[in-house]
């Protein structure tokens, strides 16, 4: 746990000689959502932007209005889910390729240089993608070993199965699947950094990879863990927050937004933290063993 | 509150004397389509025998020539069906159900069961002038018995059929029959049938229609369509396996043994038009006393910590109902939840027996079960205290129960919210069904027979979400306490009888003090859609020019209006409907107005110092049929901190997303 503990804290410390690396993680987030934002807007402008459920609106949707604007705004509203899969493809691609940058910074425990984030970005990102499509065979095999644990099922506990057996029975699947891409995700970090650092061959990237997170599960899970419970203090402390700037006022509104974004921007800060922790446990792992953890 | 029910139903007792109980002292009802059956379950083939008898008093003005019945189990008998080609119906090899009629004889007289006779409204020395046909014993009578198909002419279609009279019956006379029959329960279920060890009976016996002034009325058996049946005394011995619980319409009042290890259940019911029951050796019992209402609730073994929760809802419904509408005159309730796999037999309403359905883990919040079960033993009113027509006017039972089950969900669970609240997600019973009647507003009017509306949505929303919707917005025209004396007014008046959509409009006008064909020619027998809007709100001054007005006027001394406010509203669909409209103006003044809705627009001109800042219609949202309540206001200025702050948390929720999809 110390290493874990003092990976996560080697990284806070890089991260503050890379303020630049946090704004462009955070501005790339802030133009997905704005990309998604902006055409609802223009619709709630024109369905209910002059009348009393437009001011309304400030307190929250209500069912209602929900309704109505989807009934009345179909061509719209369409055209606005439609963006959520491209944005969404599209900001994936984005964060894989800010990743090579970071990941490089972090690696090579250098300051934020402009030329040389974008440089190792753009270096790496073509085999940062390549790479991704290792985990293909790791997905399939998740899912197909879900299948097979859903056939065992079916044969145990035939297809009228009581419903406290069904509903337990998915809860732990979900959690086993959820539990899988989180693992498959830890390999797929582990892996890139072993590319960022030089590894020729991605299929060694991949092999040491799935060996750091099969050697070190202690390093590999704790870390993530540790961050992700983080994460969800921060969104459980928004969460606080917001509810006590729901008031229908503009400043309530701007503070509203305000913790919004700060909750964004700590989760970035949370997510670079994560790649740098990482990077640094990797390393260690390549050091001769001094008894840790 | 309920002096009618004579003997306390003690079944042992009753077994021990092998008594005709007696539940009411007088009839509630005509009582004139009265039955005693002994049934035999066999689980293993999910088949029912039974034998039957059938006492019917032609209570109509007419002379009868012949019967006609409702096989409703010969629905489920082929994919030919007029009930399996409107709804897709179909089964496996071994799952279709039927019904078949053996034997049937005209019964003898003498061999009459004479204390069913006497419960059935024949006294001893009336029964031979009463049953002219029944004086000779015995005749066979099932070579006339023949299928016809009134609605359709599908030769398929052997849902109905007509017994010929060897002479007709006169208003008043009546018949004894004896039918031998077999019925096999389709699997899996739809409203009726079997599915592993769960049993549901509904609609498995030959059921005679009802003869009215312009003849029989009997329709088939449709996709879109319930029953209508007229009232009478039921006395069932159902034989099941001993270790079925056995549940079922009326009271039961004997347990005895009977062959191969059969227990006999025998069930008894008063002044009801159907009978339905359940069995199964996997119920769990939950019992409560709820006024003066015992409440048996039959529930999976999965469900088992929802059993109080069913009771909590039957107690919700039988308080709300009893205190607003009128007395519930039946000593008891039994709810019924079908196993999984049976889902399809859930929700439905039997007299005095209603089937609910829920999932394992549930969560409170989500209360369809309390919905369902509020709804269903609404129907115990609108549908078996006032039996009006299910097949020709669904409105009346479904879109009654709707709104008397939307009204006591906000009752007892609050305005918000009452349908789901969890999560965060609050959604009430009124806007589930808005949102469900503006999928589809204007494709049927309300008034329409159950098969030949445009589709299956449209009988749901034509029969259900709409007119309760209707019944809401009169509720705003009205208000509540007038609304529910119109309630309580047509439930007096039309209990135990067979009413028509006029009747109910003739008791809400009488009850308003006012003459309501206006709103229900409108909202019952066209497609007309309701919505009003506020199409135009500006101020601008007030220009004093022209050889009429001085200089000093036009440079502002004089102390005459500086501002013109005009409102503009619409009238945006067919449905004419009074409205009330309110400006409100910078100085705080708010002006209230009332149209009458009647012509294509209107214009309010008010003239002042003052600027207006905002124009609404129906301010306190009591027009529930309203189509879009969003262009129902309008402001001055634009409102930019709604849209722009729903947008930003929109923003917000999906950069959490965009961060946690994010490698």
């Amino acid at each position: 746990m110390g290493a874990v503990l003092g990976a996560i804290a080697s990284a806070l410390s890089d991260l503050k000689a890379l303020k630049p690396l946090i704004a462009v993680f955070y501005l790339a987030n802030l133009a997905a959502g704005l990309t998604l934002a902006w055409p609802l807007l223009l619709v709630l402008d024109d369905f209910a932007g002059h009348s009393l459920e437009g001011a309304r609106l400030a307190q929250g949707v209500d069912f209602d209005f929900l309704v109505e604007l989807i009934h009345y705004n179909p061509a719209a509203l369409s055209i606005l889910l439609g963006l959520l899969l491209p944005v969404s493809i599209a900001y994936w691609l984005l964060s894989l390729f800010l990743s090579g940058g970071a990941l490089s910074l972090f690696v090579n425990g250098t300051g934020f240089g402009a030329a040389f984030f974008w440089g190792s970005a753009a270096r790496q990102f073509r085999r940062l993608l390549l790479l991704s499509f290792f985990m293909v065979p790791l997905l399939a095999g998740l899912l197909f070993s879900l299948l097979l644990a859903q056939v065992l099922f079916l044969l145990l506990m035939g297809p009228d199965a009581s419903q406290p057996a069904q509903f337990w029975w998915l809860g732990l699947l979900l959690a086993l699947l959820a539990a899988g891409l989180a693992l498959i995700r830890l390999v797929f970090d582990y892996a890139r950094i072993e590319a960022v650092r030089g590894e020729a061959s991605l299929g060694r990237c991949f092999g040491n990879g799935l060996r750091f997170v099969l050697q070190r599960p202690g390093w590999a899970i704790g870390s993530a863990a540790i961050l992700s419970l983080l994460s969800l203090a921060v969104l459980a402390l928004g969460k606080v927050l917001s509810a006590w700037l729901s008031a229908p006022l503009p400043l309530a509104a701007a503070g509203l937004i305000a913790v919004q974004q700060a909750v964004i921007l700590a989760r970035t800060v949370l997510r670079l933290t994560r790649l740098g922790s990482q990077a640094h446990l990797a390393k260690r792992m390549r050091e001769p063993v001094s008894g840790d953890a | 509150m309920r002096m009618q029910v004579f003997i306390a139903v003690l079944p042992a007792l009753c077994a021990s004397l092998a008594a005709q109980p007696v539940l009411f002292e007088r009839p509630l009802s005509p009582r004139n389509a009265n039955y005693k059956i002994d049934v035999r379950l066999e689980p293993e083939t999910r088949r029912l025998h039974a034998s039957m008898l059938l006492l019917w008093r032609n209570d109509s003005p007419i002379e009868a020539t012949e019967l006609r019945f409702h096989l409703y189990l010969n629905a489920f008998r082929s994919s030919r069906t007029t009930f399996a080609r409107e709804s897709g119906f179909s089964r496996s090899p071994d799952g279709w159900g039927f019904i078949r009629v053996d034997g049937l004889r005209l019964a003898s007289l003498q061999d009459l069961d004479q204390r069913f006779l006497t419960r059935s409204g024949f006294s001893p020395q009336n029964q031979a002038a009463a049953l002219p046909l029944n004086r000779e014993s015995g005749a066979d009578v099932l070579a006339g018995f023949e299928f016809i198909q009134p609605n359709d002419g599908n030769p398929h279609d052997r849902s109905v059929a007509r017994l010929p009279l060897p002479a007709s019956l006169a208003p008043g006379e009546a018949i004894a029959l004896e039918f031998d029959f077999v019925s096999q329960l389709p699997s899996p279920p739809w409203r009726v049938g079997a599915v592993e060890e769960f049993v549901f009976a509904s609609q498995w016996f030959p059921k005679i229609g009802v003869l009215e002034a312009e003849g029989w009325n009997c329709h088939q058996f449709h996709a879109s369509s319930e029953f209508f049946a007229d009232f009478g005394v039921y006395d069932v011995a159902i034989a099941a396996p001993e270790d079925y619980v056995v549940g079922a319409t009326g009271v039961e009042v004997a347990i005895d043994d009977g062959v191969d290890g059969a227990r006999v259940h025998r069930y008894y019911a008063e002044d009801v038009h159907d009978f339905a029951w359940t069995a199964s050796p996997r119920f769990l019992i939950f019992e409560r006393q709820v006024q003066d209402v015992a409440v048996r609730a039959l529930v999976q073994p999965d469900h088992s910590a929802q059993g109080q929760r069913h009771l909590d809802a039957a107690q919700v419904a039988i308080e709300r109902f009893q205190g607003d509408y009128g007395d519930y005159p039946f000593p008891n309730l039994t709810i019924v939840d079908p196993r999984p796999g049976a889902e399809a037999s859930g929700g439905m309403e039997y007299p005095t027996l209603i089937t609910a359905g829920t999932l394992y883990g549930l969560p409170l919040g989500v209360r369809q079960l309390e919905a369902v079960i509020i709804h269903e033993f609404g129907h115990n009113y609108w549908y078996h205290l006032v039996a009006s027509n299910e097949f020709e006017e669904s409105w009346l039972d479904e879109g009654l129960t709707t709104y008397t089950e939307m009204r006591i969900m906000e009752q007892a669970y609050g305005p918000q919210g009452n349908a789901i609240d969890f999560l965060g997600f609050k959604i009430s019973g009124r806007q589930i069904h808005r949102a469900i009647y503006m999928g589809l507003p204007d494709v049927d009017p309300v008034v329409k027979r159950a098969w030949e509306y445009y589709d299956a949505d449209s009988y749901r929303v034509n029969s259900y979400s709409r007119p309760g919707l209707i019944l809401k917005t009169l509720e705003g025209y009205l208000g509540p306490e007038r609304m529910q004396d119109i309630l309580r007014n047509y439930l007096a008046r039309w209990r135990f009888r067979h009413p028509r959509s006029e009747d109910f409009v003739q008791v809400a006008s009488e009850t308003a003090g006012e003459d309501l064909h206006w709103f229900f020619q409108q909202a019952l027998y066209s497609n007309s859609r309701l919505d009003y809007s506020i199409s135009h709100l500006s101020n601008s001054p007030i220009r004093l020019e022209g050889i009429d007005f001085p200089e000093s006027a036009r440079n502002g001394s004089d102390d005459g209006p500086t501002l013109e406010t005009i409102v503009k509203v619409r009238r945006l669909g067919e449905f004419r409907f009074p409205v009330e409209i309110e400006v409100a103006f910078d100085s705080g003044r708010v002006v209230k107005e009332r149209w009458d809705g009647q012509d294509l627009w209107k214009t309010f001109r008010y003239e002042g110092s003052e600027r207006a800042l905002w124009a609404r219609l129906d301010p306190e949202k009591r027009v529930a049929l309203d189509l879009n309540r969003s262009n129902d206001s309008r402001t001055a200025k634009a409102q930019k901190l709604g849209p722009r702050k729903t947008s930003l948390r929109w923003m917000a929720y999906c950069q959490w997303l965009l961060d946690w999809l994010a490698w």
